[in-house]
């Protein structure tokens, strides 16, 4: 039995599916690769698949780590001809650290308005000086409830660009707690004085430990 | 893309709308002569889990010169949020708007999913009428068994296929290939209508209505040389039924009168179980599905059924796949067969007595005996189940209040089984009871027969969840409102083509979902058409009357 991790991404339309379908996705793509999984015991066998971070729909990851038990102690080279559009697992490896050791997240986000160009590079300041304030507050959904929360120390090496759309770059608190897309779009929610974009897209890069190493 | 990104943001279920699942099928469009939108008028999961759907997809895209995409229905938000945008309806695979395609076919099992079809015309920006559509517009043909009585829906359709369509869909688009005089041009409708009119299994209402010409269905004599798909879409979302299929056979030997399958699906033609074990093999290879499901109208009468269970244990259980046999009858029900079920999962159990009293079972030809019921109830509970489903009918032909009152009795017999075979009392039983209201379809024994009222039904709903005495049974009944349209569209002649219209128009949408269905918009359509639904639903046919379907041979 071999615990194996793979680094793999979901973009573009994989983008789409949810945490728990993508599950399933993942069990029945290595079956059809010939994985042999490693099942639970008991009335409804299931296999040990762990994904480290869940992934809010609609946001994509060039950085998803997940954790699969299965006999032998690799994955066929082949492996990606089975597996929907937009997901490809990069590396395999076998890891001794706990994924419960994650502790940022490198995200690119763009946020999109309908401006002219000159507009954008103001909004653009704007929306840095919001992002790296030394307190910013909203309210967060939690397991027990939703919550008053300061996010500001969760967020990390705010920078702001802009292109063709504003883009922010950052380091996102991955775990205990998770700062996430919904988290993003609340911001804008509770900020009255900030449009909200016709559309945020986020992108996850690269995943760190708590020291910023990258974990692997 | 942008513009879907934007909208696929706010909406529920976005991968209903992506696309891009394993095993879906991309061509190079500008490589394909014919390019085909199969529409589903219900959302993904329901369509997906559609086995013809899958069949004519795989069909058509096996023609080198053919593309064939999905469309499902949108949900309301998308529905809205495309209106919005002014995003027409677009093929899952290439996103292009359907309305450019040569040709959209709907597969159509459900009346209750009329107003989606016009749904989905009216975004894709297909005018809804057949004689409001010129050669600039696609082809819309449709097929399924709602063909059985195309009346309702025949200003809608130019072509209607009646009966098996995985060979008659093949022929229909190689003749319209052969009308096209460009690739990128549209054939002569005319043209084609006509030469395809002349064809077994198809029905074309601008020709055959204007001879009383009488339509056969079209039938595909031997399924083990039949296509079947074992190469198919394996959805990144949760679908209504999340597991591989194999069609064991077509037909049934029971001829239920109620029942519109066993009376036009004949004569039964089985698969053999080398076929079937192949194909589930592979079905299951390429899919990486853990449960494979064996469909038929009666999955016990198939003759090799524990060979081929066998066959398909053997290969299934070291890989955990375990079998689902979701259509079986209590008269065939057996120690072996319940062994080969729960090898690797438990399955629920489900039995359709249809009829409460040995009477009325009689009289509607379901052959089952009570005995039958609580020997495989006690079958199943020996063997450790502690759920079974009950599924009932009430408005039967010459029902009575004995015969609603049996169907109680049934159930607390179940218990009693239970109570006198379980080897554990502590864990309890949940014996869940179903009725739905009948409905008298065409071309069975029962086509003329009448409907009970809404208002009777509900009657009969009450008397029996009176005689219920026993928390362990839970009783669930259907709406009968949306039978009461079912049944009105089912008998229904080409007046309702503008009931349908007027109902879509009214805001009809989805209405095969309880939570949407709205009697109201439906009685206003029909008061807008002059119309009485009663004429349809309720009313008994007179004898001598000529029924609208009967032009369909079956």
């Amino acid at each position: 039995m071999y615990r194996i991790r793979c680094l793999y991404s979901k973009k573009d339309k994989a983008a789409y599916i949810s945490h728990l379908d993508f599950m399933s996705t993942i069990q029945r793509s290595l079956i059809r690769a010939g994985v042999k999984l490693i099942y639970t015991k008991g009335f409804n066998p299931h296999p040990y698949i762990s994904i480290a971070l869940p992934l809010s729909v609609g946001v994509e990851s060039e950085c998803e780590l997940l954790d699969v038990e299965i006999t032998g102690n690799s994955l066929p080279k082949n492996i990606n001809n089975f597996m929907p559009d937009g997901v490809e697992i990069h590396r395999t490896y076998i890891s001794a650290r706990k994924l419960s050791n994650i502790q940022w997240v490198d995200v690119f986000i763009e946020f999109i308005y309908d401006f002219r160009d000159d507009e954008k590079a103001k909004y653009s300041k704007k929306l840095l000086k919001l992002f790296s304030a030394d307190s910013l507050i909203i309210d967060k959904k939690s397991k027990s409830g939703i919550k008053s929360t300061d996010i500001a120390p969760f967020i990390k090496d705010v920078n702001f660009s802009c292109e063709e759309n504003i883009i922010m770059t950052a380091k996102l608190s991955a775990q205990n707690p998770t700062i996430g897309y919904n988290d993003i779009i609340q911001v804008f929610n509770q900020n009255n004085d900030i449009q909200t974009p016709d559309l945020i897209k986020m992108k996850r890069i690269a995943i760190y430990d708590k020291d910023m190493i990258l974990f692997k | 893309m942008e513009t879907i990104e934007k909208i696929l943001a706010k909406v529920q279920k976005p991968a209903r709308y992506t696309g891009g699942e394993y095993n879906q099928i991309i061509k190079d469009k500008t490589k394909v002569d014919v390019r085909v939108a199969l529409c589903f008028p219900d959302v993904y999961e329901i369509g997906m889990s559609n086995l013809g759907l899958r069949i004519i997809y795989g069909v058509l895209n096996n023609m080198e010169n053919v593309w064939c995409e999905r469309v499902f229905s949108p949900w309301a938000d998308m529905e809205e949020q495309l209106r919005e945008n002014n995003i027409p309806l677009y093929g899952l695979e290439s996103y292009d708007t359907i309305k450019d395609f040569d040709i959209i076919a709907f597969s159509l099992g459900y009346e209750l999913s009329y107003t989606n079809m016009l749904n989905m015309l009216d975004l894709a920006g297909v005018p809804l009428k057949r004689n409001e559509r010129n050669d600039k517009n696609p082809l819309v043909i449709a097929g399924g068994s709602c063909s059985l009585n195309p009346n309702p829906i025949s200003d809608f359709i130019d072509l209607f296929v009646v009966g098996d369509g995985e060979e008659i869909i093949v022929e229909l688009v190689n003749l319209y290939n052969d009308l096209k005089a460009d690739k990128d041009e549209k054939a002569n409708k005319t043209k084609f209508l006509e030469k395809s009119s002349i064809l077994d299994g198809v029905y074309v209402p601008s020709i055959h209505d204007k001879t009383n010409t009488t339509i056969s269905k079209r039938v595909v004599k031997n399924l083990d040389t039949a296509f079947f798909p074992t190469r198919t879409i394996v959805p990144s979302m949760s679908i209504v039924h999340d597991r591989t299929v194999l069609e064991l056979f077509r037909g049934c030997y029971h001829k239920c009168k109620f029942c519109q399958a066993g009376f036009t699906e004949h004569p039964v033609r089985s698969r053999s179980v080398e076929t079937l074990t192949k194909q589930g093999i592979e079905a299951i290879t390429n899919s990486g599905y853990d449960e494979i499901g064996l469909l038929s109208l009666s999955t016990g009468d198939y003759k090799d059924l524990s060979k081929l269970c066998d066959n398909l244990l053997k290969w299934c259980e070291p890989r955990k796949v375990s079998l689902s046999l979701p259509s079986l009858r209590a008269s065939n029900f057996n120690v072996e067969l319940l062994k080969q079920v729960q090898k690797v999962r438990k399955s629920s159990l489900t039995f359709a007595p249809e009829a409460g009293s040995q009477r009325l079972r009689d009289y509607i030809n379901k052959d089952i005996t009570e005995g039958e019921l609580f020997d495989a109830c006690k079958l199943a509970f020996e063997n450790g189940w502690n759920s079974v489903k009950l599924y009932f009918m009430l408005g039967l032909p010459t029902e009575t209040d004995d015969d609603v009152l049996a169907i109680a009795k049934v159930a607390h017999s179940v218990l009693n089984t239970w109570r006198e075979h379980t080897n554990n009392k502590k864990r309890g039983v949940r014996i869940t009871l179903s009725t739905s209201c009948f409905i008298p379809k065409p071309h069975t024994p029962f086509e003329r027969e009448e409907q009970i009222s809404v208002k009777e039904y509900l009657r009969r709903v009450s008397l029996l969840k009176n005689a219920i005495q026993s928390k362990m049974i839970t009783y669930n009944w259907h709406s009968p409102d949306q039978g009461y349209v079912e049944a009105a569209l089912s008998r229904g002649d080409k007046g309702l083509g503008a009931v349908i219209e007027a109902a879509w128009r009214g805001g009809a949408r989805f209405d095969s979902w309880s939570e949407c269905f709205s009697l109201q918009t439906w009685l206003n359509a029909f008061a807008e058409c002059n119309l009485n639904i009663d004429d349809y639903a309720t009313k008994k046919r007179k004898e001598n009357e000529t029924l609208p379907w009967s032009f369909i041979k079956v």
